[in-house]
């Protein structure tokens, strides 16, 4: 009688260590699934801007080299925008220091911006619109 | 005497066509130049499809001018035609191989047509005689990042960082090649520069935004996202940022 009362005992006891980890694991493992997913949402959502409007950052509107002819660049400052090391707002010059060209002057209001010179469209690349 | 005068006949006749083809040229040339004006002042109000039409009736006149079809073939890359383009800068340097402009144009515009090897090949080129171009260094960066190679296009923007420090888009594109390495103390340095020079630049708090979450910092990278969206003109790129700050949550 004590024996099959000590086996009944043992089954209630495990049966209850049992039920207790599947409430204690069971509430665990929903959070972690559910961490995961955003987690790999986010990735998703990264990925999307570094392969679209947070990608390589090209040359902006004057990604190519301007036109030459009447009223435009000769051929030796086409060149020239080829060889110098140095730009500014895309136009290649001698070296100087970085300054701001919409900044307003001292003592002056800012200019209204932004500044969007004429230009070319944005060339795409694998359906990426490059620009700021 | 009669000889005489034949000889003063036809020297007053071989001077004459000279002299009328010497004015037809003249001319000619006027009003080649006359489009040629005409299309480049098109071309830089935005009406390509006009400046298309002006270059063409340029090279009606005059087929073989190497200004004339350089600029045609930059109207057509304007008007997404970059086969067409690049086609107008070979012929350009068939006819004169040391026409700088239309070599790294043709390398522009290979990069536009996804033929990256082309594009990077021309830069190469390109640098061999100029290895001081910042231009050419930063675009042989661009075709390594976009051929899926963003170790070399971290070596190429980062000479482009050297020579031209103060050059945003490099550091950021160098950041960005770093980023794809997992090399992110590096990238979050050169987004250091980056925002230094520029510190309303949206892309460059994006990018770090995504750096501090793969450093698990969740909540520096919120603060990096909202500085994005703060900062961003570009509508996508703002609507990116707000989802992610949602995901990653408070």
């Amino acid at each position: 009688m004590s024996r099959r009362f000590s086996i009944i005992l043992q089954a209630s006891v495990a049966a209850v260590a049992i039920a207790g980890l599947v409430f204690i694991v069971a509430p665990s493992a929903t959070p972690k699934a559910a961490s995961a997913s955003p987690s790999q949402a986010v990735n998703d959502l990264i990925d999307r801007a570094l392969n679209g409007p947070a990608g390589p950052e090209d040359e902006g509107t004057y990604n190519l080299i301007d036109p030459i002819g009447p009223g435009a660049n000769t051929e030796i400052s086409a060149a020239d925008e080829v060889f110098a090391s140095t730009l500014t707002i895309a136009k290649y010059t001698p070296w100087k220091s970085y300054s701001d060209p919409f900044a307003a002057a001292p003592g002056t209001t800012p200019p209204p911006g932004p500044y969007s010179p004429s230009g070319p469209p944005l060339r795409q690349h694998r359906g990426t619109r490059y620009g700021s | 005497m009669k000889r005489i005068v034949w000889l003063a006949l036809a020297c007053g006749i071989v001077l004459t066509s000279t002299g009328v083809a010497s004015a037809q040229n003249f001319f000619r040339q006027m009003r080649v130049d006359s489009f040629e004006g005409s299309g480049i002042d098109l071309y830089h109000h935005g009406d390509f499809t006009g400046a298309l039409s002006k270059f063409e009736d340029a090279l009606r006149l005059s087929p073989d001018d190497l200004q004339v079809r350089y600029n045609h073939g930059l109207d057509l890359y304007a008007l997404g035609r970059f086969s067409d383009a690049a086609a107008d800068f070979r012929t350009c340097l068939a006819q004169q191989p040391d026409f700088v402009p239309a070599l790294f144009n043709l390398g522009v515009t290979d990069i536009a047509l996804n033929d990256y090897d082309g594009a990077k090949s021309i830069f190469q080129q390109i640098l061999s005689d100029h290895p001081t171009s910042m231009r050419a260094h930063f675009d042989l960066g661009l075709s390594q990042y976009l051929s899926g190679h963003p170790d070399q296009a971290e070596k190429d923007f980062a000479v482009a960082t050297l020579l031209h420090p103060q050059y945003v888009q490099a550091h950021y594109d160098r950041a960005l090649a770093m980023y794809k390495t997992d090399n992110l103390v590096g990238a979050d340095a050169e987004l250091a520069a980056a925002l230094k020079l520029n510190p309303s630049f949206a892309k460059g708090y994006f990018l770090r935004g995504a750096i501090r979450l793969r450093e698990g910092d969740d909540s520096g990278a919120r603060g990096q996202f909202e500085s994005a969206a703060k900062t961003a003109s570009d509508p996508v790129l703002k609507s990116l940022c707000s989802q992610i700050i949602a995901q990653i949550g408070v």
